[in-house]
């Protein structure tokens, strides 16, 4: 199966008060298609979390044409591109039942050591995934900077934030920022959003939040030490 | 074969495009790319690997803790380099 898709209606519990898929689920759905192929491609549980590694997201890069709305009828569509080495890339589209582009997403993922949290080489555990080049690719995310916000506030990773490796899911920092900045509860139109995720934060874990807010764009960043995490957002005018 | 000066040149474009923050504005081949062989840092990575696309070599796993300037990366580059 080299690309993988998987068909859902949007339900209540997918959308948010203006009726449209909410940011987090958005990536909660591509996150589980990865899941999914990975493991019809013979590479998931059994082959890394058993052995003690897991599939981290280390940057993710979203183009939204359209977004789904309550009750619509979507397909979520992903393939991986060309493994780099200790890095896999992987690409995502949402189509709506007339197979019109709703969304179209890049990831670049890593495995890292479960005890260590350190990056482990792929090969050495016979770790394959075949690229697939559909001619559908976008581009693939890079890394961002920019200075930190005004808006300042610290954050406490609470559990129902955290997933199966002990960190706060990468879905939930959306949730995270949307509940802070206005443009998500005005219902401003999402046009792109790009991430940098730099070390993950643990349950518990306390970091400081930095929102630079504009009109047509938002800035987001967590900080403890070292970089956490960069968000950016970006709306329709 | 490419020459040295033309990897150099992709290395610093690299890293100027991709994690302009990380190392420094100024570039140099004594320019550290990878502290106490820190290989898990996110910039080293990224470098690397984009690296490799480009000149179509693989370094070796166990090399990737020798890299520590950009001296280091340009001469591992080289001596993956496919001999055409």
């Amino acid at each position: 199966m080299e690309i993988y898709s998987n068909t859902v209606t949007l339900k209540n519990k997918d959308v948010d008060l203006h009726q449209r898929l909410k940011t987090s689920k958005l990536f909660e759905l591509l996150q589980e298609a990865s899941i999914a192929h990975t493991e019809a491609l013979g590479m998931g549980r059994n082959r890394t979390l058993d052995r003690g590694l897991l599939w981290v997201v280390l940057q993710q890069k979203v183009l939204i044409h359209h977004m789904p709305h309550y009750d619509d009828t979507i397909t979520v569509v992903t393939w991986p591109g060309e493994t780099l080495h200790v890095l896999f890339p992987r690409y995502y589209q949402i189509l709506d039942e007339k197979g019109t582009l709703l969304v179209e997403a890049s990831m670049i993922w890593m495995l890292v050591d479960q005890k260590t949290r350190k990056m482990i080489f792929p090969d050495r555990w016979d770790i394959i995934i075949p690229g697939v080049k559909t001619g559908r690719e976008m581009e693939m995310p890079v890394h961002m900077s920019f200075p930190k916000g005004e808006e300042t506030f610290s954050f406490t990773v609470p559990y129902s934030y955290c997933d199966l490796n002990g960190h706060m899911n990468n879905t939930h920092y959306y949730d995270l920022v949307e509940d802070h900045i206005p443009q998500a509860a005005e219902g401003r139109t999402i046009r792109e959003i790009e991430a940098d995720y730099g070390t993950e934060i643990l349950y518990g874990g306390k970091i400081d939040i930095s929102l630079k807010i504009h009109k047509d764009m938002i800035e987001a960043s967590g900080d403890k030490e070292k970089n956490r995490f960069r968000i950016r957002i970006r709306y329709s005018e | 074969m490419e020459t040295r000066e033309k990897v150099l040149a992709s290395i610093f474009k690299t890293i100027k495009d991709n994690v302009p923050d990380m190392f420094g504005s100024e570039l140099s081949e004594d320019t550290v790319l990878n502290e106490k062989t820190n290989i898990d840092s996110m910039g080293f990575i990224l470098v690397l690997t984009k690296l490799e696309g480009e000149f179509g070599v693989k370094i070796p796993d166990e090399k990737w803790n020798d890299i520590r300037t950009i001296r280091d990366l340009a001469d591992m580059i080289l001596a993956y380099m496919p001999k055409n």
